[in-house]
């Protein structure tokens, strides 16, 4: 079972887990350049 | 081999002598106007003219690269090293070139005009925007180069033309530290950095522009005239007369007027004319070689030269252009450019700085920050699934698009932190939109390479 797991973790394309960091990133940046209220 | 036109060689004699004096003259001309753009600009310290500022700092750079370009034949004066010290450090240094990395491209390309070899053939190819018959996608880029999307154009041009001796690089080095931190003291930092924005944006389209009507279409070079006013801005100091300079390189810039003079044919064809001609061609993908415009003896080519495409710019490079250097804009924009967040002003005072001229609330430079970080946003996924599975990349763009766009549309019902802003949501959109059109098509250099890779298989 978690072999099978980690296998699938395995096969998942790196990308994916770069574009959600870099999308939040970006959703930090917007966040942070906020003026504050 | 290409067949030089019949001159008198008397005449040729004289139209080789060089002017050390012209091209100075017309070397101070360039860099007056450039002073006095500066100084106009620095007077008047309104946003939207900085932003202005590049269309004449373009021009001039434009002049600047043909007296650089000049140099490069050695055509200043005979004293080589007078030659290439003058060139360097009055043309080529300031736009960031250096003339031996120049000369080991532009002669060969010289050598091997219309043929497999010639280097601005791989550039053509590599990176394809200059596809026949002209469609108007093609005019889009001139519009996508004010935001930097000519950088990755400069990067390949950077790496053909890199330096050669390590004089040339120490030499170059120099001059950029030197300049830098002479208007670093003067507090005049925004001086080397709207240049080097005008280099990567104006500068770079007038090049572009210039490989649209040198030798697109035709193995030989067009022979092209156009409105005073138009060579003026565009194309200066008779950069534009690229058939006489390609069958007479010896000959100086202030002397091809005459040369033409002396060559009645062939006919010297306008601009609008070579564009109208170029757009009714028969398909020629861009990089690739052959007659196929009007001017070229009304001969069709018939082999299409083909060459082995140089590698793709490396995904780093390209996030860099795409996505690091827009956001750095937009950083920087607000650090320098504009007062009102918090956070900048604390970061001038900490790097003593001091408080910039106050900037109108729905300028231009209000919406750069905006529309750099929309356009980075989108552009990340188009480059980090430019090979792969067409549904991630879809998916992931369209998510991107949707944060762009999305970002200020929930300022507008309060989702989002922030003030909402008209201006930002149409230049968001404008940004995002703009990186769709310029990234989300992958060339076909990659349907071409699976093609030929795939041809074996089919045979067998």
């Amino acid at each position: 079972m978690i072999t099978k797991l980690v296998s699938k973790a395995r096969s998942i394309d790196t990308r994916h887990a770069f574009m959600l960091l870099a999308l939040v990133a970006f959703v930090a940046m917007a966040a942070g350049s906020a003026p504050a209220p | 081999v290409r067949r030089r036109p019949a001159i008198d060689p008397a005449l040729l004699g004289e139209l080789r002598a060089l002017s050390p004096a012209r091209w100075l003259a017309a070397c101070a001309f360039d860099w007056l106007l450039i002073v006095a753009t500066f100084v106009i600009v620095g007077a008047i310290d309104h946003p939207l003219v900085y932003a202005l500022a590049i269309f004449p700092i373009g021009s001039r750079q434009q002049g600047l690269g043909a007296l650089f370009h000049d140099a490069a034949h050695r055509l200043v004066t005979r004293d080589r090293r007078l030659n290439d010290a003058t060139g360097s450090l009055f043309a080529a240094w300031p736009l960031g070139l250096t003339l031996g990395g120049y000369r080991r491209y532009h002669l060969v390309h010289h050598r091997k005009l219309g043929s497999p070899g010639d280097p601005e053939m791989g550039h053509k190819r590599a990176l394809p925007h200059w596809d026949l018959p002209l469609a108007p996608r093609q005019a889009l880029h001139f519009a996508s180069d004010l935001v930097g999307g000519g950088i990755p154009h400069l990067a390949a041009a950077g790496r053909m033309t890199r330096p050669v001796r390590a004089g040339e690089v120490i030499g170059l080095s120099i001059f950029w530290i030197g300049v830098a931190l002479a208007f670093w003291q003067l507090h005049l930092l925004w001086v080397p950095l709207l240049w080097v924005v005008s280099i990567a944006t104006t500068f770079w389209s007038g090049v572009r522009l210039r490989i649209f009507t040198e030798h697109l279409g035709t193995r030989d070079t067009h022979r092209i005239t156009m409105h005073p006013w138009l060579e003026a801005i565009v194309m200066p100091h008779a950069i534009g007369l690229h058939w006489e300079h390609h069958h007479f390189p010896e000959v100086p810039f202030h002397r091809l007027r005459a040369l033409r003079a002396a060559l009645p044919s062939p006919r010297v064809i306008p601009l609008h004319e070579l564009l109208r001609d170029l757009a009714k061609t028969r398909q020629l993908p861009s990089g690739d070689i052959a007659d196929v415009t009007r001017d070229t003896d009304g001969s069709e080519g018939s082999s299409v030269a083909t060459l082995d495409a140089p590698a793709e710019l490396p995904l780093w490079t390209r996030l860099a252009a795409h996505v690091a250097l827009p956001l750095a804009i937009g950083v920087g924009t607000y650090l320098f450019l504009r007062p009102d967040p918090p956070v900048a002003a604390a970061l001038r005072a900490a790097l003593h700085l001091g408080p910039l001229a106050s900037a109108p609330v729905g300028s231009f430079l209000d919406v750069l920050p905006d529309a750099a970080w929309a356009y980075a946003v989108t552009a990340t996924p188009l480059l980090v699934w430019w090979r792969g599975p067409r549904g991630a990349r879809l998916g992931w763009t369209a998510a991107a698009v949707a944060l762009a766009v999305g970002w200020e549309l929930g300022q507008r019902v309060g989702v989002t932190p922030g003030g909402f802003s008209t201006e930002d949501l149409v230049g968001s959109a404008t940004a995002a939109a703009l990186a769709l059109i310029v990234l989300y098509p992958r060339p076909r250099l990659e349907a071409s390479r699976s093609a030929t890779a795939e041809a074996p298989s089919e045979a067998a």
